[in-house]
């Protein structure tokens, strides 16, 4: 009879044939399994029954908006312009108003997307955005600031819990495999959105009632729209003074703006001036003058590199109905804002000033 | 490094390769030198320690064997002085911290750099295993004493080091001084094992104990009943699935080696009676107790007594075994609670059961099993409580119970992961089998290994990897 072992008598390990076939089967079921669960995680009826996906790490909206984006790009084939911004943006700018008025005086198409995001302010902005260009290449990124963003009492936005995502790290270029897999896999980006559900269910829950306002153009949507005139109270006015007095992160602030500003390299970068409430002018410490002197800054730091700056508060804009709060525009608001914003955008772009190629 | 990490992984590959390599003798020596590697990397003051225990011991050892028809001089002294080291490191873990800040409270500030004594990991159980050496050969159940490199590495084998399974001298022993096969079942069984332990640790336990809001230890007055009841279960769970699931990584990685380690856990929560319940949790402890402190003690009251049900004979061996189980866990008050409490189970079933006719457990009716699980598991519960927040905390705690009437029911996710845990239990319990996968056929088996293999790897992904419980004591 034919002697079936691999090993000799004196060794510890003696292996006889066949062996390895589970593990070999097993291997095969495992990409079988995957395979499958990708197929499913990209399907657009799994897609719409489940809640957007996670791309990790502890920042509420972050995967949702990414997954929004997908979509849109999916359904659209393309976006034409991302804007970039705090959550002064995730409410002030309504995508459709801005596509429809830029399309009304150029006769083109604006696709565009409103990656605002709570609590973003320049330091976060700043890792986003350059994401969202290598990443989508938009032909024009939008960036609504406004001087009160670069207050420290303001906090200078999740910056360290962004750098902590590893898909986060990954596009940065410091490679890990689960970066990697999370920007590889719609399957594993739901499974990171099942691990919040399991472990963390009142953070779940939060993202989950984040993700009923955003609309897919990735606004957020305040449900109510009655048109009150704001009237800011004594009290929130004296908090928002307090904040504003407040320099000390407007350093980390100003070199992350700087960051921003480099990405004119890759696409055409466009920054706007967000504005806030009238009444918060005047909070200032030297007041009203104190707001314009930033404004300024930006003005001359953006043209110095050919990047075109739209200063607003100077035109009072908003009328009192449009305000959610001091700082943050209701629908009304948003809607006549963005109307604005696509004509000047529709203009600069009729005048030469901002070169976006033609479909 | 982490018995559930990569580097792990690739240290046992490493020293896999190299002893498959080797001959018996030269096996030994490097299973020695692996195991003092593995513990330099967790902290070479262990190591240290370790090798002083093992030189101690190793003398100790020759002396019981040489007088042992003498007197238990030597036996006692070995003992001793295993205990000796046991309570210093215990007692300056546990009362150092707790001394220091009685004196800082009392305006006597001590640098406490000096007196920042660390437990080494793993000490517990190795000086059991030394002890029981010790006792084994003055109770002539060993031939004689081992040879050195033997002996060292019965107490510091790397895969059971720190924290067990707590191996007796004379199969441990036995097993070192014969040749090892690892053959194609012993790989697959080995193999298997380490899959239900990653399992159990990094998908089951991690997960539930990872769940347990902060508020049970610190504010248990702000849950629900219904909520308290709930965390304490998925404590209870989530602990036996920690030290379940690292006994069965440690054991299937000892199997690669060809050196088979005791089984831990035979799903405890199935026990009818606390008896039954101590044969299945932390059985190489329980018998290690029961060998070394129980038997012991009711015999020295049978030789006073021989009436089997004096009230010495009933109460003494049960409490003093369980109060030494409750030290060894740890030098504290809720500990001694902890430990008088499940004496006084034990007791409590002995006394119950006088007079009446005797029934195996699995020959009473189903009902009567089902509600005696229940009830074990329950005042399983009901220790686990005192072991964790000590006797006020356990008045806090039931005071809550019944006074926060408020009936809220926990987050009904928490329970996902007890599915697993008790459908794993349940067939091996049914099938008096902790492998049953073995008998699957191919497809099913590859099936279950894939699927195991995902769950590992999705669950072990963006959660740092957490210490295990028992690695603790």
């Amino acid at each position: 009879m034919k002697k079936n072992k691999l090993t000799n008598k004196k060794q510890t390990l003696k292996l006889k044939k066949p062996f390895g076939y589970t593990i070999g089967a097993a291997f095969i079921f495992l990409i079988i399994l995957l395979a499958l669960a990708e197929i499913a995680a990209r399907s657009d009826s799994v897609r719409s029954a489940l809640p957007a996906p996670s791309m990790g790490g502890a920042i509420k909206s972050f995967g949702m908006k990414f997954a929004y984006l997908d979509r849109l790009v999916e359904k659209k084939g393309r976006v034409d312009c991302i804007v970039i911004g705090s959550s002064m943006i995730l409410l002030g700018i309504d995508p459709p108003a801005f596509s429809r008025a830029y399309k009304a005086r150029t006769g083109r198409e604006m696709i565009c997307f409103n990656f605002g995001l709570g609590g973003f302010l320049p330091p976060g902005t700043a890792i986003a955005a350059k994401i969202l260009v290598e990443k989508y290449k938009p032909k024009l990124l939008l960036w609504g600031i406004n001087p009160i963003s670069f207050r420290a009492k303001f906090k200078q936005g999740p910056v360290d819990f962004l750098e902590k995502i590893p898909w986060v790290r990954y596009r940065r270029g410091d490679f890990n495999f689960e970066g990697w897999l999370t920007d590889l896999s719609y399957a594993y980006r739901y499974f990171l959105r099942f691990r919040v559900w399991s472990e963390q269910p009142e953070y779940s829950r939060g993202i989950t009632k984040a993700e009923s306002f955003i609309s897919k153009y990735g606004r957020k949507v305040k449900k109510t729209n009655k048109l009150i005139p704001l009237k800011p109270k004594p009290g929130k006015l004296k908090r928002f003074r307090r904040n504003l007095t407040d320099s000390r992160g407007a350093k980390k602030a100003l070199t992350a703006f700087k960051k921003v500003l480099k990405l004119r390299s890759q696409t055409q970068v466009v920054i706007f001036e967000i504005p806030v409430h009238r009444s918060v002018l005047p909070l200032y410490r030297d007041g009203a003058e104190g707001h314009y002197r930033v404004v300024s800054y930006i003005k001359k730091q953006a043209n110095r590199r050919g990047i075109m700056f739209f200063p607003t508060m100077h035109l009072d804009l908003i009328p009192d109905e449009g305000w959610s709060n001091l700082n943050h525009m209701n629908n009304y608001g948003a809607l006549v804002f963005s109307t604005w914003l696509g004509e000047q955008i529709a203009q600069a772009v009729k005048k030469g000033l901002i070169k976006i190629g033609i479909d | 490094m982490k018995i559930q990490s990569l580097t792990f992984f690739g240290f046992t590959v490493a020293v896999l390769v190299l002893y498959y390599l080797l001959s018996r003798k030269k096996q030994n020596l490097l299973l020695l030198t692996a195991s003092y590697v593995f513990y330099i990397t967790i902290s070479y003051y262990f190591a240290l320690i370790l090798m002083a225990v093992t030189l101690g011991n190793y003398f100790l050892g020759r002396k019981v064997y040489a007088y042992r028809d003498t007197g238990k001089k030597w036996l006692l002294a070995g003992i001793g002085f295993n205990l000796l080291a046991l309570c210093f490191f215990k007692a300056a873990h546990f009362f150092v911290p707790d001394a220091l800040s009685l004196l800082s409270r009392l305006g006597i500030n001590i640098q406490a750099q000096g007196l920042n004594i660390l437990l080494p990991i793993g000490l517990s159980f190795y000086v059991l295993q030394a002890i029981s050496y010790l006792v084994d050969l003055y109770r002539k159940q060993i031939p004689g004493p081992a040879h050195f490199l033997d002996f060292a590495l019965y107490l510091a084998y790397f895969p059971k080091l720190t924290a067990g399974p707590i191996e007796r001298p004379r199969t441990f022993l036995a097993k070192l001084s014969r040749r090892r096969v690892v053959d194609n079942k012993i790989l697959s069984k080995s193999f298997t094992l380490i899959i239900i332990g990653l399992i159990r640790k990094i998908v089951i336990a991690d997960t539930l104990l990872l769940a347990i809001p902060a508020k049970l230890m610190k504010a248990p007055l702000e849950l629900s009943p219904l909520e308290l009841v709930t965390w304490v279960a998925v404590y209870l769970v989530g602990i036996y699935n920690d030290f379940c699931g690292y006994t069965n990584i440690v054991r299937g990685v000892s199997g690669f080696f060809g050196i088979e380690l005791s089984r831990n856990f035979i799903n405890p929560f199935f026990s009818r009676n606390f008896t039954e319940f101590w044969n299945r949790w932390h059985v190489t402890l329980s018998l290690w107790l029961r060998d070394y402190i129980y038997f012991p003690i009711g015999r020295a009251l049978a030789r006073r007594s021989p009436r089997r049900n004096t009230p010495a004979n009933i109460i003494l061996p049960p409490l003093l075994t369980m109060l030494a189980s409750g030290l060894w866990h740890g030098f504290g008050l809720n500990f001694i609670a902890w430990g008088v409490l499940m004496g006084i189970f034990l007791i409590g079933e002995r006394l119950l059961s006088l007079g009446r006719p005797l029934i195996a457990p699995d020959k009473r009716p189903f009902y009567r099993q089902a509600a005696a699980m229940v009830t074990v598991s329950l005042l399983t519960m009901v220790s686990l409580i005192v072991g964790i927040m000590g006797v006020s905390g356990t008045v806090r705690f039931f005071a809550g119970l019944f006074s926060n009437l408020k009936w809220v029911l926990p987050d009904s996710r928490v329970f996902i992961m007890f599915f697993p845990s008790f459908w794993l239990d349940l067939i091996q319990h049914r099938r008096k089998d902790e492998l049953f996968f073995l008998s699957y056929p191919l497809i099913g088996r590859a099936l279950l290994l894939a699927f195991a293999i995902l769950t590992i790897f999705l669950f072990s992904q963006s959660r740092i990897p957490a210490p295990f419980v028992y690695q603790g004591f």
